[in-house]
């Protein structure tokens, strides 16, 4: 029964351990976005193409953009 | 994923929706070549770039993510800015950092994320774009983290690709108020970890406690036991518990009563009594149940603190109404340049040009030519308003058909849409706070059992001596633990808001649902609640021929009344195809503003319009058709005439149409009790109409009230409350935060979402009535469960009293409290709509 004494002081630092765990993590700011990283996970594994197409394209429409707009 | 591969399955889509957002394509956008059909330009530009990016799984991934989900949808949005303002230096040194590896990094807001498919396609970009380093995408707030190279790239270049995809970034607002909130958020979060922790191991040395007094341990270790649960309840109530007994020393001092006075009193008393307790080595203690309430409350608390949070940061969101950059034009050298300078710069005189479909970031005078504005953000009335040279343009009103120049008479704060926000704040804000069903039960609880604790004690002193006393009281306590009566209410909140979700009808809070449970005035926004939120030919009357020539001239005019005629005759001819098929062409059309539209179809003159312009024309009408045009009139419909050869051949009468289900819908709302009321931003003579053939009193319909008069209406003190406000447009904003219950619907103005505090899935009358069900059902549920749970303390309490109950049993009936409130709040059907079902059928 003397164990008690032990024991049970033993089981509160582990249960503090996991409690600094826990506020570590608050402070690191893991709780503060729940809904992004579940759905960030599906898309690990997708492959994107080679981006110079789209650098050019985008280029492309900002320049004919600001065309319309000089001509006006 | 090629290109290839992701074509067939858009074809096979619905000829007539949006291949990018999925909307309803206008007949005007149809191309009917095309294999893929657009909503809108932007649309367009964004699924071009998206397949010469190698995105193309974009939609693969969409539809994926969002099958369910597609009344969310929204055209994209690409505005073709040059974000200029994003590369000023005062910007980059206030909001920015130079990272560790010597990359740029940034907090923007962004604009235009709609699912998981965006977060994908946003994250994606480091790997297309030249010197973009990383793109971390916080959706739930509309938050962007973006690191970029300043050698290979700048900011502004970013933001012009990530416009391009139908994306806008925008600088934060106040990023101290961002990182203060964010604080607040961590600091609730591990109040409420240690909270949670320390209650469920002061319950665990609580029933080695009971258990040693029961089977006689020794002194020693019951000491042993008594310090460790009062050394955690100290912890709990200093730590985490700290909040309340602040609180309730403001209140005090304030001398205002306050639900943390109670609390705060029980929970001194539980803790100071088990120190005291302890320190004599005789007496009982409570301390877990201390631990308990500090926990249960706080998860109350901070589910009250996530919904304030979320309500907060839209609000900042609202600014988008007004655009965040203006296109000042600037003289430079004799020649003209636009350049993009943030709204807040602008100052009194300066002149900013604004392209057609943006919203003006301004209030001014307008320059040059006149123009139409759609003012519906502002007023509500649903149709464009005609604005003269050198009138009036108010900030965040939309410009329809041309780019316009506008001189700034005032900018930022002083704007109309400013004030309109600051008084959406006000209103939030000064909404009078209810306590409450389960705040009032638990704010008398602990100081009852303390007192029936102290009753026990001393009655029984006398009659079986100090040691037979305590120990009843220690039942006592033990057994009245407060944990049923903390779940009993977030259990039937969640149950209910889970059940109401399922069936489209999401609700922000408990409180909501308290507020609601009873009837009281039910006030209705015009557009779009009770009726169908676009102009349409409602009814009409003469030759099917007069309407095609009608819709053959109108199809060369963008006015909506237009586009409702010409989407009448294409529906009438069967979709889509009606364009460009073989009907006769117009020729030599002029539209005579404010009056109609002429033109030639074949040989015949064709005429449409009003009245006036009819009789300016000298038309001839006949007798039926005028009376026709009356009745019309009278359900609220706008007349119109079409005249072919300079006789009225048909007349047409354009709304509103009124929801099919709308009267009766409202007619078992009254029998409910609810006094349902119209106020609607447009025409009074419309309003009534509308609210006549409703079955709605006339002296309980409002029209042509302003933002201010609305609000003004639903604080009116000769209402019924609970006042329950319905409403979509940003009009409605002030009403709906101010209202006891603002109620928004999906698909209206996206700030009127985060406003209210139910939003409807779906448009109409149905869902609304289901909520009302459902939260008086959830409250019955609630109700149910306190009084089982008061019950079972009152039942739990009188048999200690009587020494029935020893503390052992105590300690094992309590957590068997809590389980049967969880069963109970299972089992209770919340949203039980079968009344309604049944009805219906």
């Amino acid at each position: 029964m003397e164990l008690v004494y032990v024991a049970l002081p033993v089981a509160l630092l582990v249960g503090g351990a996991a409690l600094a765990a826990f506020i570590w993590a608050a402070r690191d700011d893991q709780f503060e976005d729940l809904d992004t990283p579940p759905k960030r996970a599906i898309f690990d594994d997708m492959e994107v193409n080679d981006g110079a197409a789209c650098v050019t394209h985008v280029e492309n429409n900002r320049k004919n953009k600001g065309k319309t707009l000089d001509t006006r | 994923m090629s290109e290839a591969s992701i074509g067939p399955e858009l074809v096979r889509r619905h000829d007539s929706s949006c291949a990018h957002c999925g909307l309803p394509v206008p007949v005007v956008e149809v191309r009917a070549i095309d294999p893929l059909q657009f909503c809108c330009s932007g649309c367009r530009a964004v699924h071009a770039a998206l397949h010469e990016c190698g995105l193309g799984q974009f939609y693969a991934l969409r539809d994926r993510e969002s099958v369910a989900d597609a009344s969310g949808a929204e055209p994209a949005l690409v505005t073709g800015r040059g974000f200029e303002h994003l590369d000023d230096v005062r910007f980059l040194g206030a909001q920015t950092r130079i990272d560790d590896a010597g990359m740029r990094r940034a907090e923007l807001r962004i604009d235009g994320i709609r699912c998981g498919a965006c977060i994908w396609l946003l994250e994606a970009m480091p790997r297309i774009v030249r010197g973009t380093v990383e793109v971390r995408v916080d959706s739930a707030r509309g938050i962007a983290r973006i690191a970029w190279d300043e050698r290979t790239t700048r900011l502004s270049a970013i933001a012009r690709r990530f416009d391009a995809l139908g994306y806008q970034l925008h600088p934060l607002g106040d990023p101290d108020a961002v990182k203060r909130e964010r604080a607040v958020n961590r600091a609730w979060i591990v109040r409420m970890g240690v909270a949670g922790a320390i209650a469920s191991n002061a319950m665990a040395v609580a029933f080695a406690l009971y258990g040693g007094i029961l089977t006689n341990m020794d002194l020693s270790f019951r000491l042993f036991f008594q310090w460790c649960s009062v050394g955690l309840a100290v912890v709990a109530v200093a730590w985490p518990g700290r909040i309340f007994l602040t609180n309730a020393v403001a209140a005090l001092r304030a001398r205002t009563p306050h639900m943390d006075v109670p609390v705060a009193f029980g929970l001194v008393a539980a803790v100071g009594s088990g120190i005291a307790a302890t320190i004599r080595g005789t007496g009982s203690i409570y301390c877990e149940s201390a631990a308990m309430l500090v926990f249960l409350l706080l998860v109350g608390r901070f589910v009250q603190y996530g919904r304030q949070r979320r309500a907060r940061e839209q609000v900042e969101l609202l600014l988008a109404i007004v655009p965040a950059i203006a296109r000042k034009v600037t003289i430079d050298d004799g020649r003209e340049r636009i350049v993009d300078v943030a709204m807040d710069a602008l100052e009194p005189g300066d002149l900013v040009e604004v392209p057609a479909g943006e919203a003006s970031p301004a209030d001014g005078r307008l320059v040059g030519g006149s123009a139409h504005f759609d003012l519906s953000h502002l007023t509500g009335e649903s149709k464009p308003v005609r604005v003269q040279c050198g009138g009036p343009v108010y900030a965040g009103s939309r410009v329809l058909e041309t780019p316009i120049r506008l001189e700034v008479v005032v900018a930022g704060r002083q704007t109309r849409a400013a004030q309109l926000l600051e008084l959406v704040r006000e209103a939030g804000e000064r909404r009078a706070p209810i306590v409450e069903l389960a705040d009032r039960v638990s704010s008398w609880f602990l100081p009852t059992i303390v007192v029936a604790a102290i009753v026990t004690v001393v009655w029984w002193w006398p009659r079986l001596g100090a040691d037979q006393a305590m120990a009843r009281a220690v039942a006592m306590l033990v057994v009245t633990c407060p944990c049923a009566l903390g779940l009993a209410t977030p259990l039937a909140v969640v149950a209910g808001i889970g059940k109401g979700a399922r069936r489209g009808v999401l609700v922000k809070g408990g409180d909501v649902l308290e507020r609601a449970s009873k009837a009281g005035t039910l006030v209705l926004d015009k557009t779009g609640t009770v009726t169908q939120g676009r102009t349409r030919v409602v009814r009409w009357m003469g030759a099917v021929d007069a309407l095609a020539a009608a819709a053959c001239v109108e199809m060369h005019s963008a006015h909506p009344v237009a586009r409702a005629l010409v989407d009448e005759w294409s529906d009438a001819k069967g979709g889509a195809e009606a364009k460009g098929s073989g009907d006769a062409q117009a020729s030599g059309v002029r539209e005579i503003p404010g009056l109609g539209i002429e033109g030639r179809v074949g040989r015949r003159l064709v005429r449409v319009g009003s009245m006036r312009f009819m009789r300016e024309r000298s038309a001839i009408v006949s007798d039926g058709m005028h009376v026709f045009a009356d009745e019309c009139k009278v359900a609220g419909l706008a007349p119109l005439f079409v005249a072919i050869d300079g006789r009225v051949e048909a007349t047409i009468g354009i709304g509103d149409p009124i929801r099919p289900e709308a009267r009766q819908t409202i007619m078992r709302l009254k029998r409910a009790g609810w006094r349902v009321m119209l106020a609607s931003g447009d025409d009074s003579v419309v309003t009534s109409g509308v609210a006549k053939s409703l079955g709605i009193d006339a002296r309980d319909a409002h029209g042509g009230l302003s933002p201010e008069e609305k609000l003004a209406f639903v604080q009116r003190g000769d209402l019924a409350r609970p006042v329950v406000m319905v409403g979509d447009g940003v009009n409605d904003l002030a009403a709906l935060a101010a209202a006891d219950v603002g109620v928004a619907v999906r698909n209206g103005a996206q700030a009127s979402h985060h406003v209210a505090d139910v939003c409807l899935a779906a448009r109409g009358l149905r869902p609304l009535e289901r909520f009302l069900v459902g939260s008086r059902s959830t409250m019955r549920a609630i109700r149910v469960n306190l009084a089982v749970s008061v019950g079972y303390n009152a039942v739990g309490g009188a048999l200690a009293f009587a020494g029935l109950v020893n503390p052992l049993v105590a300690a094992v009936l309590m957590p068997v409290s809590g389980l049967t409130v969880l069963m109970l709040a299972l089992r209770l059907p919340s949203f039980e709509l079968s009344e309604i079902e049944k009805e219906q059928s």
